[in-house]
């Protein structure tokens, strides 16, 4: 019978409560025909109609299979689908942990944005790919290529299933636990090599065959690196080598080399870096993922990460104790209290830490090429593992005397635990001392740099990475920075020195309409094509007196071509179009840490509610002055300027913004297109002297021929 | 089996196409295909002013664009027979060295990137950011200066760039012995560029190979040394020459000159001349050519520019290094395996704006 308390029941107790609340629900709902039907006969008098418990029942046949007693498969499926979920949930913080942290080694920050501390990214990236198309090349095989990635996926999810998490929370356990989640990540290299082969796509057959040929030559070692493990524990069952660490230590001390060797080992399966030549990005696109796009791609992600995750999680079982925590007394002193913690969060911590170290490695080394990686595979983790297996059968099983407690400097101790400790100080130093002129300094260097990296971006320890937070946060510039151009009404002369100088023709002098005109002599002003303006600043050196400027305004992005034309107005501040507005920032103002917490969160509901905003930062180019009907109903259908113009000055600036962009798009179509656009007044060319151009000098004054 | 690396591929070294022929994974041959980013600079410039072709020949390549604009200036000078003054010079010699150590910078990135070394991508192209951010204050822009002019430069520079541009190369300097423990340290770095992409003394310089990619063979050829222009004559540096020719020698060879070039800015700095800093220029060429050559981080680069006694050029002719770098690639290729191409397409340093112009 399960416990009283929820928190003291096991996984499949867990189970079992849900199944009993689904079965009540199930019920319900397929009785509640049958109930409506009798109260509503019941409450009309009518007797003779109500049905008794047996009449017209349809009972859902899968509901009565679903919930046979003795094969609860509906218990099944509830533990099937929690651990569905939390694998996913899983893996995206795995994916969560491995871009912030990457980042700070890179001295950057990761995602930012999408929700606090961007844990939400990985759920927007996942919907993005969601919406993207599942393309394919028109030849593959598509057996072969649908089945590659549900292959990697499903034998990651049951891998995942065999894994137990604490002594209340195993899923799935069976004499040959160890055994079961090895073959199930024998899988891949089968499902990787029919991936790539399926694209129909020189560079995916490529990559799939190194990647073959890189797991092919990882399983060896990954396998045999455990035998030592099995060996000294005398079980396959994860839970028994737990239970064995409990007693005598965590195997990472007995068998040092044996977990250095599984480490490798997973890095290579996992085809992370250093090892990750198949999907290297340099190398060929994307290796044998390149046709893989949309949620299949993501897929394949997901499926990657969670054997990430079932890597170390058989690293934290087999060699760091699992989920217990080491019971050190100093004296009378607990140094660690096992049982204020959870176990479920000690061994997630654990995997997170392993994984962490996953990552550290990814940041530090560059990637192996595949024969050398073969190189490394055959002819040095293999040999090492046989040591290592024979060392630990010959000394563990043989000398080992169970049962007999031997007084050490750390405490008594079985002298299981002496001869596994001392077995492996000695393979470890043993090897060490063969490797030893290459291992310390030139493999290890690496980690050391990136982890002071890591330290010095912390702001716990008063650093902060280089990243300016764009646009939270501004980068400052001189003053002398030239970006956006300034003229000034009163010293320009009409020289059009800046129009002959500009060596894209940008600058055309043009009747200035609201110009101030301090001398009538002088009444035509520049006028910017910023389209082609490439801000070399001669412009700006020629003028006589000083009146064009650049300053240093750089958020100058528009999003139609005619909001790149800067009249000679709005260069000189008359009318505000573009110039005043910053629309990197969007309209939204972002202040306090409450706006920085919603509106990314809100963004993605946000603009299937405010087309008009997100449709202009869309960038239609070139149909700018298209408004959606929900902003047309917002003017209330009404087409006369003059009415809208009451209204508008009661509306929110949101509003007043969509009813401008109305208001433009209804003079556009009155009006038709104009006469002159701003490619025939920079096209017009007024100021270059006849004759400069290409063929245009005639043949006596050509005397260079 | 023929392989296209490009013409889009996600090396970050420009637009081109390397197509190789494999025998499974060895590579048997190869041929580059150049072009795909050839804008007709040099027709161009014979339409502007001089100075307004200055833009143009910024854009050749776009991440060591001093050394390119202050080139075409100097031929400039020498056609019309300019004077340019001391303080110049000196400037001249502290900002085109200032972008060498950014462009090598770059490149280290770029190179390393290819390898798989995903941080030490990242840590020099933040080098590069203090030194584009002190280039932004003396000319306005993070890339495309325009700051030389027919005589002499601009704008000033004052003593709030000389004293921050020391701090920095100071910094840069000290970075570079991080960027040793990360590198030549590592066993795997190793393994992935020493013996892979060599090439030796003769056929290098029979393929007209110039820059760090010759000195990295053994031959100590360096236009600063051989024909000292500006202010080169007088700083003190040094010449890094390695014997091997593989990868690793190229990557040794740039990462000593970005040292170099650090010491040469620190001593800029210290020594600058007071006095004007442009001198007077014509409007007008004469009707004669001038040719420079110039030590370009990328190699030898040449500009050959003739008057025609009006405003603008008759002709401009621009010798690239990389483009003539390229063609030693197959050599450098031959045997190899496919994993071994953007190790060594990224140890030669290829800027395909100068390539293609």
């Amino acid at each position: 019978m399960a416990p009283a308390n929820p928190f003291d029941w096991t996984y499949l107790e867990l189970c079992g409560a849900l199944n009993d609340i689904s079965y009540h629900v199930v019920y319900a709902v397929g009785d509640l025909p049958h109930n409506l039907w009798n109260i509503l006969a019941a409450s009309l008098g009518m007797r003779d109609r109500v049905l008794a418990p047996g009449d017209m029942t349809f009972h859902i046949g899968l509901a009565d299979w679903l919930f046979v007693q003795n094969r609860e498969i509906m218990v099944s499926l509830i533990a099937a689908t929690l651990l569905l979920m939390f694998s996913l949930i899983n893996v995206l913080m795995f994916i969560w942990v491995e871009r912030k942290l990457l980042a700070r080694f890179m001295d950057r920050r990761g995602p930012m944005v999408a929700g606090p501390f961007g844990l939400l990214q990985n759920v927007w990236d996942g919907m993005k790919l969601m919406t993207k198309e599942n393309a394919h090349p028109a030849r593959a095989d598509m057996f072969a290529f649908f089945l590659c990635p549900v292959i990697l996926v499903g034998s990651a999810f049951a891998a995942a299933g065999a894994l137990p998490m604490s002594p209340k929370v195993q899923i799935a356990s069976i004499d040959l636990d160890l055994l079961w989640v090895l073959m199930l990540f024998a899988f891949s290299p089968y499902a990787i090599f029919l991936g790539g082969w399926a694209s129909y796509n020189k560079f995916s057959l490529i990559g799939g065959m190194r990647s073959a040929a890189q797991m092919l030559a990882g399983e060896v070692p990954f396998f045999l690196s455990v035998g030592g493990v099995i060996l000294i524990t005398g079980s396959f069952r994860f839970a028994d080598i737990v239970a064995w660490q409990d007693a005598h230590g965590w195997l990472i001390f007995a068998q040092p080399l044996g977990a250095i060797l599984f480490t490798i080992a997973v890095l290579i399966e996992l085809e992370r870096i250093p090892f990750d030549l198949p999907e290297a990005e340099s190398e060929l696109v994307e290796g044998w993922t390149t046709e893989y796009s949309g949620l299949r791609w993501g897929m394949l992600w997901l499926g990657g990460y969670l054997r990430g995750y079932v890597g170390c999680a058989m690293i934290v079982l087999l060699f760091l104790g699992g989920w217990g925590m080491p019971n050190y007394k100093l004296g009378e002193l607990p140094l660690l209290t096992p049982h204020i913690i959870p176990p479920v969060f000690i061994f997630l911590l654990k995997s997170y830490l392993v994984f962490a170290v996953f990552v550290w490695i990814r940041s530090a080394y560059p990637r192996l090429r595949t024969d050398q990686l073969l190189n490394t595979g055959w002819k040095r983790l293999l040999p090492a593992t046989l040591v290592n297996i024979a060392v630990a059968g010959f000394l563990v099983v043989d000398q080992v005397r169970p049962g007999e407690v031997v007084q050490t400097p750390f405490g008594p101790m079985s002298q299981e635990t002496v001869v596994a400790w001392v077995v492996g100080a000695f393979t470890f130093l043993a090897v060490a001392a063969l490797y030893s002129m290459h291992l310390l300094p030139r493999v290890l260097q690496p980690l050391v740099s990136t982890a002071r990296m890591f330290v010095q971006t912390l702001g716990w320890f008063g650093g902060r990475p280089f990243t300016v937070l764009y646009p939270y946060e501004r980068l400052e510039v001189p003053l002398s920075e030239r970006w956006l151009h300034g003229l000034s009404d009163e010293k320009c002369i009409s020289c059009a020195r800046c129009c002959r100088i500009c060596p894209d023709n940008c600058l055309n002098m043009v009747e200035s309409q609201m110009g101030q005109h301090p001398d009538p002599r002088f009444t035509t002003r520049p006028a910017l094509d910023a389209s082609h303006c490439m801000f070399c600043g001669l412009c700006v050196e020629v003028c006589p007196t000083g009146a064009l400027t650049m300053g240093p305004n750089f958020e100058l992005a528009g999003f139609s071509r005619d909001e790149l034309y800067w009249s000679q107005d709005q260069l000189m501040g008359y009318d505000k179009k573009t110039m005043q507005e910053h629309p990197a920032k969007g309209e939204i103002e972002v202040v306090t840490w409450v706006d920085k917490l919603l509106y990314p969160l809100l963004t993605p509901v946000l603009q299937f509610v405010t087309p008009h905003n997100y449709e202009r930062a869309k960038g239609s180019h070139s149909d700018a002055n298209v408004v959606s009907s929900a902003v047309r109903e917002l003017a209330g259908g009404k087409e006369d300027e003059r009415e809208l113009g009451l209204i508008m000055d009661n509306m929110s600036p949101r509003s007043k913004k969509a009813v401008e962009m109305l208001l433009a798009e209804m003079r556009t179509r009155r009006q038709g297109p104009r006469d002159v656009s701003a490619w025939d007044l920079r096209h017009e060319r007024k100021h270059e002297p006849k004759g400069s151009g290409f063929g245009e000098t005639a043949p006596e004054e050509d005397e260079a021929a | 089996m023929w392989i296209n690396i490009g013409p889009q591929h996600p090396s970050t070294h420009g637009l081109w196409d390397l197509r190789i022929k494999v025998n499974g994974e060895v590579i048997v041959d190869s041929d580059p295909q150049v072009g795909y980013l050839h804008r007709s600079v040099e027709k161009i410039c014979e339409r502007k002013e001089f100075i307004m072709a200055m833009p143009m020949t910024e854009r050749l390549c776009y991440v060591a664009n001093m050394n390119w604009t202050h080139l075409y200036v100097h031929a400039v000078e020498k056609l019309m027979n300019v004077e340019v003054p001391d303080r110049a010079k000196w400037i001249r010699v502290m900002v085109c060295e200032m972008n060498r150590v950014a462009s090598h910078l770059f490149w280290l990135g770029a190179f390393v990137h290819d390898i798989g070394n995903l941080t030490m991508f990242l840590w020099p192209i933040r080098e590069r950011e203090y030194v584009l951010d002190l280039l932004e204050y003396i000319t306005g822009a993070r890339m495309m200066y325009n700051y030389p002019r027919i005589g002499g430069q601009v704008k000033d520079v004052d003593d709030k760039f000389l004293r921050r541009s020391k701090v920095v190369m100071d910094m840069i300097l000290e970075r570079t012995f991080e960027y040793e423990k990360m590198l030549d340290e590592s066993d795997m770095f190793g393994v992935r560029t020493k013996g892979v992409g060599v090439i030796d003394r003769a056929m290098a310089k029979n393929a007209g190979l110039t820059g760090p990619a010759l000195r990295a063979c053994g031959v100590d050829f360096d236009v600063r040394k051989a024909t000292p222009y500006w202010a080169y004559g007088e700083v003190d540096f040094e010449v890094p020459v390695y014997d091997e020719g593989d990868c690793f020698a190229r990557y040794r060879v740039r990462l000593e000159e970005i040292r170099e070039s650090c010491k040469i800015v620190k001593q800029c700095a210290d020594r600058m001349p007071e006095g004007e800093f442009i001198g007077k220029a014509p409007r007008v060429a004469p009707k004669t050519y001038a040719w420079v050559r110039h030590e370009d981080p990328r190699g030898e680069s040449m500009c050959f520019i003739m008057g025609t006694g009006g405003k603008n050029a008759y002709r401009v002719k621009f010798r690239s290094p990389a483009f003539v770098n390229i063609s030693a690639l197959p050599i450098m290729l031959l045997g190899y395996k496919i994993p071994d191409v953007p190790a060594v397409m990224g140890s030669i340093d290829v800027c395909i704006g100068e390539v293609d112009r």
